[in-house]
């Protein structure tokens, strides 16, 4: 069984608040523990007293008097080297352990020999309702990671790589607790997350200034070589938004699957299939594309010949693929003519919004472990289209036709975060990937291919990672039926039953609709 | 218990072929997703049978359609394929 060391920094705490985790700690009944509780300087008698009372003759109960050290760190990292669990709890004096902690974390630690760093949900006390709200933690989001703290202090690492990667660094100032999980990140074999709220916050916890959290921030890309193009506060508390920086110039080959639709686009009628490819080519400032189109059969030669004409070097239009209709069929041909190391799917009734929407997408996918990138899409009246896709049962898409300014959980619209998987309307993809992977499902004719797809990336063990750096108008299924048929949702199921009522990102299920979004709040 | 995905094992004898034609890459991919949609196929059949939710699930859930379906397509494509490329390969 792991042993445990908590260690509490005991500084101008309330005797009421360490009365409640001094419990806490004593009801972890199913584990091997001690409590290690650095002192700085000379507590209050009514304090000590109770310290003394809670120690008792019990040996597990240890005080460390951290001499002149008078910071979080210091105290904290003075407790660390008396401790002598093999794994570490680091236990704010306000705050609780729910009963059965260190019991779940020890589980994670046993269960699986690598894990260096397992975190959980929290408890997190609001006051103005005097309640609790849960908050949810995602899985291992290294991308989310770096732009906040979305793991926090509901944690138990491994004595070993708390001891390697340096404890608290002082020197990180208000954002040294981003700064500690940035770098216990970097060092751990491996990062597990349990789906189950393991310890109760009741005090609020200060979002880091800006200067230090984009200082840390930007340190740990030096260390481990992330290419920056700009660390900036993201104008909400402990939320940074970082753009990486495109390395090199490699081909992207735009696939775009169209029968030359017209539609009414703020109120004027507008050829989707030109007006998108225009885009590409006047509008993109990324110049290394080849543009394919995949028309059908009965798609209008006039249209096409005016989308050729665009741009005749990058703009190619393919023989159609004959009847009867497959999305996927016709998205894999394109495909399959690309030259490009990178694939961008995207839809005709898309429109670019900013000239470097691409760059942000591909510096993303230019990790070696991502597999696929999605963007931000907006409807015509500015609400979500696309943030991501979560599954409960079926898919369904975060934040869907919310506003973005009045979105409840405004941190998840402002940085790259990993998802479960993402539309297909604007999907870019390794062209080594895609090719391991088998392409779009040919048993999903028109719906759901792509999280078919992002479930193929994600279970080769690949990530899946939406940025909100790359923003387009999507006027949905102006081009084609969105509903989903009831064979589509067998097969769908057939094959991904497993996933579809466990998505590591979005535990746990929300709400009884697939597009419902929780009122609970998430990290 | 905890989450996390583990870096698919299944997948890394795969070898694309070179020099194939646009057909044969479509046709490939098709043969490459049905390999890959089995597997998932039979995790999910072990996942429903794990979670008691078999016979739950049956009356809705025709055994492995997807499997069926999958092969139907591939056959679809080859011809497809064959047929961009007449006298090659009947």
């Amino acid at each position: 069984m792991p042993r445990f060391s908590i260690v509490t920094p005991l500084a101008g705490t309330s005797l009421a608040a360490l009365e409640a985790c001094a419990r806490s700690v004593r009801r972890q009944t199913e584990a091997e523990w001690e409590w290690v509780i650095t002192l700085s300087g000379q507590p209050a008698g009514h304090v000590m007293d109770f310290l003394r009372r809670t120690r008792g003759s019990d040996a597990r109960v240890r005080f460390v008097i951290a001499g002149d050290a008078d910071d979080e760190a210091a105290l904290i990292n003075q407790g660390l080297e008396t401790a002598s669990g093999d794994f570490v709890v680091l236990l704010d004096p306000h705050d609780e352990l729910e009963v059965d902690a260190l019991a779940r974390f020890g589980e994670v630690f046993d269960a699986e020999p690598e894990a260096d760093w397992v975190y959980a949900d929290e408890l997190v006390f609001d006051r103005a309702r005097h309640a609790y709200d849960r908050s949810f933690k995602p899985a291992w989001s290294p991308d989310r990671l770096r732009c906040h703290d979305y793991v926090g202090r509901a944690f138990a690492v491994r004595r070993a790589l708390l001891d390697e990667v340096g404890r608290l660094d002082a020197a990180a100032a208000t954002a040294m607790w981003h700064d500690l999980a940035l770098r216990l990140g970097e060092a751990s074999r491996r990062t597990l997350h349990v789906t189950a709220p393991l310890v109760r916050r009741n005090s609020p916890v200060a979002a880091p200034d800006s200067d230090d959290h984009v200082r840390v921030v930007r340190a740990h890309c030096d260390r481990v070589g992330v290419p920056v193009e700009s660390v900036e506060p993201a104008g909400l508390p402990g939320v940074v938004q970082l753009r990486r920086a495109v390395v090199g110039e490699p081909k992207v080959s735009v696939i775009i699957p169209s029968f030359g639709p017209t539609a009414p686009v703020r109120g004027e009628e507008r050829s989707l299939l030109e007006s998108i490819v225009s885009d590409l080519v006047h509008r993109t400032s990324y110049r290394n594309l080849e543009i394919l189109v995949v028309p059908d059969p009965d798609s209008p030669a006039d249209v096409m010949e005016r989308v050729s004409a665009i741009d005749p070097v990058r703009v190619r239009v393919v023989d159609a693929v004959p009847r009867p209709f497959n999305y996927s069929v016709k998205v894999n041909v394109g495909a399959a003519h690309a030259t490009g190391e990178y694939l961008l799917f995207l839809n005709d009734d898309t429109e670019v919004t900013h000239p470097d929407w691409l760059e942000p997408m591909l510096a993303i996918a230019q990790q070696p472990d991502v597999g696929m990138v999605g963007a931000y899409l907006r409807f015509e009246d500015e609400s979500i289209q696309h943030a991501g896709v979560f599954l409960h049962g079926g898919p369904g898409h975060v934040a869907f036709k919310a506003s973005p300014e009045e979105f409840s959980d405004q941190e998840l619209l402002a940085v790259d975060r990993e998802c479960i998987t993402i539309t297909g309307a604007c999907m870019l993809m390794p062209y080594d990937v895609y090719d391991e992977l088998g392409g779009h499902t040919l048993i999903l004719p028109s719906n759901w291919d792509d999280v078919d797809l992002g479930l193929k990336v994600v279970t080769s063990g690949r990530r899946v990672v939406w940025t909100p750096h790359a923003r387009l108008y999507h006027f949905e299924s102006m081009s084609r039926d969105p509903w989903v048929q009831y064979f589509e949702l067998l097969r769908f199921w057939g094959r991904w039953a497993a996933e579809v009522l466990a998505d590591p990102y979005f535990t746990p299920p929300v709400g009884p609709s697939s597009y419902a979004w929780p009122a609970t709040r998430w990290r | 218990m905890a989450d996390t995905h583990e870096p698919g094992d299944l997948l890394s004898d795969y070898f694309p072929r070179e020099g194939e034609s646009v057909e044969d890459r479509v046709a490939r991919w098709a043969e490459r997703d049905l390999q890959i949609g089995n597997i998932a196929e039979d995790r999910a059949v072990d996942h429903l049978i794990q979670e008691n939710h078999r016979l739950k699930m049956e009356w809705k859930m025709p055994w492995r359609p997807a499997r069926r379906v999958a092969s139907q397509h591939l056959a679809e494509v080859r011809q497809w394929a064959l047929g961009k490329r007449p006298g090659l390969d009947d």
